[in-house]
C-alpha cells in the first residue's frame, strides 16, 4: 500500500489564504470605485479581515487532537464575527463620500447607495438601497470563493460537530466578502445591513448545511 | 496508526483488530442492533481509512476513531435506520463482558438484578435523550475519562458531567432507589448535655 499523502500546513492553507487574498484585491481593482478617504472604514475593513483569517486557520487547523477547534470556541468565534460585522457597519456610516465617481461599468451594478448630495457622473442621485440585488450578488461570489476554497482544503478533516465547522467556514468568508466591499462600497447602513450583511447570514447557513457533508470523515 | 499511514497494511490489520470490537460495542450499545452495529463498524473504518490523510500523527487514534463512529452513527439515525427494538445482547441476557476498570458498569452486579430490574434499565436507558444516553455509555460502560468523552461527543467537560448526571438521576428514579438507614446503619452517637 502506497504512503499516505500528508498536507502540509503550508499547502493545506494555501488556496483559501490565497482566496481571501483575491478576494480583497478584487473588491479594491474591480468594482472601480474610489477607496475611502477616511481611516474608520479602513480600520474596520482590517478588523473584519483579520477575524476572517482567524476564522480560516481555526478551520484549517486540526490541533494536537486532530479533532479541530473545541465547540465553544466556535461559537465564540460566531458571535464575535456577528458582533463585529455589526459594530463596523454602524461605525462607518458616518463620512459618507459626497461624491462618486463612476469608472467602469461594473462600478455601475455595485451598490451605490450614499444618502444625500451624491453625485456621479452617468447615473443620477440613488437612494440606500438603490441596486441592493447586484451588491449582494457581488458579496456572495465573493464570500462563495472563500467558501468553497475552505471546504475543499479542510474536506473530511472534522470529524467533532463538523456542521459548527460549517458555520464558521460561512461567517469567515462572509466577514471576508465585506471587509473587500467596505472600503469601496457606500455605507448607508441599510445597504451594508442587507447587502453585505445578509449574505453573510446566508453564506453561514448554507455552510452549516455543506459543513455536515464536506467536513466530516 | 502511524504506521498504516507509512503504507503498512499489517498496522491496519491490527488497529482493526484492536479497536473495532471497542467500536463496535458502543455502536452496539447506541443503536440496539447488532446487525446494524457490525454494519456501521464496517462504514466507521471505512471511513478511517479514506481520512487517514487527515489524521495527525502522535493524535490519539481511539479518540479520532470513536468521533468518526459517532459521526456514523449520527448519520445512521438520521436517516431513520435505527432499529427501534430491543436486543438481548448475549445468551444469558446480560451485557457483553469487556476490559473493566473500577470506572465502568460491574457486570456480575448487573447479572444479580432480577430480570424485571435489568429490563428496567435497559428501557430506561433506551428512553434517555441521545446526548445522556451516549454519555452514559461511554463513561460507565466503555470507561472513557470525561476529557475523551468531551472530545469525542465535541461537548464541554461540564456539559458531559451533567448530562451523566441526568443519566444516573434517571436511572435511579426509574428504579427507585432510595437510601434508607437501616438498624445497622451506623449513626453519629447522641450526645447528652
Amino acid at each position: 500500500m502506497a504512503p499516505t499523502r500528508f498536507r502540509s500546513p503550508a499547502q493545506h492553507s494555501l488556496v483559501p489564504f490565497g482566496a481571501v487574498a483575491a478576494v480583497i484585491l478584487s473588491g479594491a481593482t474591480l468594482l472601480g470605485r474610489p477607496m475611502a478617504s477616511t481611516a474608520l472604514p479602513w480600520a474596520a475593513s482590517i478588523a473584519m479581515l483579520a477575524l476572517a483569517c482567524a476564522g480560516a486557520a481555526m478551520v484549517l487547523h486540526r490541533g494536537p487532537t486532530g479533532l479541530g477547534a473545541p465547540v465553544r470556541w466556535r461559537r465564540a468565534y460566531l458571535a464575535s464575527a456577528g458582533a463585529l460585522f455589526v459594530l463596523s457597519t454602524l461605525a462607518t456610516t458616518r463620512g459618507i463620500p459626497r461624491t462618486l465617481s463612476l469608472t467602469n461599468p461594473l462600478a455601475d451594478h455595485v451598490g451605490l447607495s450614499a444618502v444625500n448630495a451624491v453625485t456621479v457622473t452617468h447615473t443620477p442621485t440613488l437612494g440606500p438601497m438603490q441596486n441592493l440585488g447586484a451588491c449582494a450578488s457581488t458579496s456572495l461570489v465573493f464570500a462563495g470563493v472563500v467558501a468553497l476554497s475552505l471546504l475543499v482544503s479542510s474536506r473530511r478533516a472534522v470529524p467533532v460537530s463538523s456542521g459548527s465547522m460549517g458555520a464558521v467556514v460561512g461567517a469567515s468568508a462572509g466577514l471576508a466578502a465585506a471587509a473587500a466591499l467596505q472600503l469601496s462600497c457606500a455605507t448607508h447602513i441599510a445597504h451594508a445591513l442587507a447587502a453585505h450583511g445578509l449574505p453573510m447570514l446566508f453564506a453561514t447557513v448554507l455552510c452549516t448545511f455543506l459543513g455536515r457533508r464536506a467536513l466530516a470523515p | 496508526m502511524d504506521a498504516y499511514c507509512k503504507g503498512d497494511r499489517q498496522a491496519f490489520d491490527e488497529l482493526f483488530a484492536r479497536l473495532a470490537p471497542k467500536v463496535n460495542v458502543v455502536l452496539l450499545r447506541l443503536s440496539r442492533s447488532r446487525e446494524l452495529a457490525e454494519e456501521l463498524t464496517q462504514v466507521t473504518f471505512l471511513k478511517v481509512h479514506r481520512a487517514r490523510d487527515t489524521y495527525v500523527p502522535g493524535s490519539k487514534v481511539f479518540s479520532w476513531v470513536m468521533a468518526i463512529a459517532r459521526n456514523v452513527y449520527i448519520d445512521a439515525y438520521r436517516k431513520n435506520r435505527v432499529l427501534r427494538r430491543h436486543e438481548t445482547l448475549t445468551d444469558e441476557g446480560v451485557l457483553p463482558e469487556r476490559g473493566r476498570d473500577a470506572q465502568t458498569v460491574d457486570v456480575n452486579a448487573f447479572a444479580q438484578l432480577s430480570d424485571e430490574e435489568q429490563q428496567l434499565i435497559r428501557d430506561t436507558i433506551d428512553a434517555l435523550p441521545a446526548t445522556q444516553r451516549e454519555a452514559l455509555i461511554l463513561l460507565k460502560v466503555e470507561g472513557l475519562s470525561l476529557k475523551q468523552v468531551a472530545e469525542i461527543t465535541g461537548a464541554s467537560v461540564a456539559a458531559v458531567k451533567v448530562r451523566a448526571f441526568r443519566a444516573y438521576e434517571a436511572l435511579r428514579a426509574a428504579l427507585g432507589v432510595v437510601r434508607r438507614p437501616t438498624a445497622d446503619t451506623p449513626t453519629a452517637p447522641k450526645r447528652t448535655p
